[in-house]
């Protein structure tokens, strides 16, 4: 079953010049009166591109999702969103944390229905929905249960699917699947891997698990070398939109670019010396 | 904060512990009554308490302060049959329900208010504590100033003491929404209207819940107290007339009125709320 709300198109082209969905220009944030966390970030994320933001834990890998989301001001520079400065809460965004955000008091169908209610989507419109966004990931079975009753891989296709719903133009991901086993999370990758790839969705994708960004992203960003950190490593990973996840840590040249990723990290703890570009 | 003791986290009902579930689970149906052990225990402890009192009353105590089941119940009876129970108990069970509707409303609507502005709930906290700890029944005789002993003195008893339960409840109700939750619905494309209804509201209903378990019997209690001081109709009356005049028989059946009715009504207490937090209390089948 294929989710299609945007045109499928074969397989983008690195080198087609495609719209700038999310893009930052000589961007410092902070918080408080603390020194910057990140300064002169200058990154861009393409229309239909799956891009990882890796760094060590507290780089402000996250600080750039919640300046997508519009949670957040930068202190300098500019962030713009379709070319134009954010300026609000950023609703053309989907946001996926860490934290489970689904409402406890309403059904996973409930909860997936959300987002289209709130945007006054017809009834049957989201009756349509929601149910294909169930079936997709498996969750139609789940739709009259609340998420207390749910495990922990259940909860967090659930909330994929209540962020994907609206076909948001940018997927904000903030390693939504460190809570889970093993296992689970490579299920989930997969299961991520096959939406994003049939709705040809944009995600920028943050984690610290180098795997985990290889294994997903077409173009990983290092993120680190602070305070205050900035991008210190940029990667286009080969292998392609129709990539299984469980299999690719076998294919030939993953195992380089593992350590490639690797070396990059290492270097992105250690406070940036302008050692290369 | 002495409130907040009765509330469990909300956070704390989504940790895993439920099963994964392959298949909707029906729902809880009401298993069907069968007495059991503690039921038995339960009825003998009644039944030796009635029989000890039986028995010491005109022995051991003197019947005059004491009175006997044998003459309570028969009291209590003839109040039924006569409808003078239902008069008494069904004008203490209005007023406790229009002030609980007016304390409770305006509590609701204040809480929510204070809790949305950080600046106005600071300004005013020492004010609502002042008032939270002060006994509120201290108020009667400035209310019997105000409006008379009639009616309305009760229902605005009961209403004092319940505004400042459910107010505070839910005000920190209202605090305790975790931001994550308001962001992502607001990221989502939810409005401010959005964000109240959808996830304040909701959100806080536990711990109004929890504050109506308590507000409930009190606003019994403060309209009890009320009909005690001043009025001519109630259970509370029923109870300082009868003592009054040294009818021990019919202040212990006025007594044993306010039991029974305080009994029902928690119990009517947990059905609702059982109900309205029904998906909460589904991952802990107990």
């Amino acid at each position: 079953m294929t989710i299609s709300t945007k045109e499928t198109a074969t397989s983008p082209q690195a080198t087609e010049p495609r719209r700038v969905v999310f893009e930052t220009r000589g961007m410092a944030v902070g918080f408080g009166d603390r020194p910057d966390v990140l300064a002169d970030v200058d990154l861009k994320v393409h229309a239909g591109e799956f891009v990882a933001l890796l760094g060590p834990s507290g780089c402000g890998k996250s600080t750039i999702l919640n300046l997508a989301a519009g949670l957040l001001r930068p202190r300098r520079g500019e962030v713009l969103f379709d070319g134009r400065p954010i300026t609000g809460v950023n609703t053309s965004v989907g946001y996926m944390t860490q934290d489970d955000t689904l409402l406890p008091w309403r059904t996973v169908a409930a909860n997936v229905a959300l987002p289209l209610r709130m945007r006054k989507v017809p009834k049957q419109r989201i009756q349509q929905e929601v149910s294909r966004y169930l079936a997709f990931l498996d969750l139609q079975h789940a739709a009259g249960l609340y998420p207390a009753q749910l495990s922990g891989g259940m909860r967090r296709r659930a909330l994929l699917a209540r962020s994907m719903i609206y076909a948001p133009e940018l997927l904000l991901m903030d390693e939504p699947f460190a809570a889970l086993d093993a296992q689970m999370r490579q299920q989930l990758h997969a299961d991520l891997r096959r939406a994003v790839h049939s709705t040809q969705q944009t995600v920028l994708f943050v984690t610290h698990d180098l795997t985990e960004a290889a294994v997903l992203a077409d173009r990983v960003l290092v993120i680190g070398g602070g305070p205050p950190g900035g991008v210190v490593a940029e990667f286009t990973i080969p292998f392609g939109a129709e990539r299984d996840p469980a299999t690719l840590p076998y294919e030939d040249g993953f195992a380089r670019i593992q350590q490639e990723l690797q070396e990059a990290l290492t270097r992105a703890r250690v406070p940036k010396q302008k050692e290369e570009e | 904060m002495s409130v907040s003791t009765t509330v469990t986290e909300p956070d704390k009902t989504t940790t895993d512990s439920a099963a994964p579930a392959t298949a909707p689970q029906p729902r809880r149906s009401r298993a069907r009554w069968r007495p059991r052990l503690h039921h038995f225990v339960q009825l003998c402890v009644i039944v030796v308490l009635l029989a000890s009192w039986e028995l010491s009353a005109g022995r051991l105590i003197d019947d005059l302060l004491t009175s006997r089941p044998s003459e309570v119940f028969p009291t209590f009876w003839s109040w039924v049959v006569s409808g003078e129970l239902l008069y008494h108990a069904s004008s203490t069970f209005k007023d406790a329900f229009l002030g609980l509707l007016a304390g409770g409303g305006l509590g609701l609507v204040v809480g929510c208010v204070l809790g949305q502005s950080q600046w106005l709930a600071r300004v005013c906290e020492p004010f609502i504590t002042a008032f939270y700890t002060m006994p509120k029944h201290a108020l009667i005789p400035l209310f019997i100033m105000w409006v008379g002993i009639g009616s309305e003195l009760r229902v605005l008893t009961a209403a004092a003491i319940v505004f400042f339960l459910v107010f505070y409840n839910t005000f920190f109700g209202i605090r305790d929404v975790s931001k994550n939750l308001v962001d992502s619905v607001r990221v989502m494309g939810g409005t401010a209207f959005d964000v109240l209804f959808r996830v304040m509201l909701p959100s806080a209903l536990i711990w109004v819940f929890a504050a109506l378990k308590l507000a409930v019997p009190q606003a019994i209690v403060g309209v009890v107290v009320a009909e005690m001081l001043a009025g001519d109709r109630g259970l509370g009356f029923l109870v300082a007339m009868h003592a009054g005049t040294f009818n021990s028989d019919g202040t212990f059946a006025a007594i044993f009125a306010l039991l029974i009715v305080g009994f029902l009504v928690d119990r009517l207490m947990n059905l609702v709320t059982r109900r309205a937090l029904l998906w909460k209390n589904n991952d802990t089948t107990a």
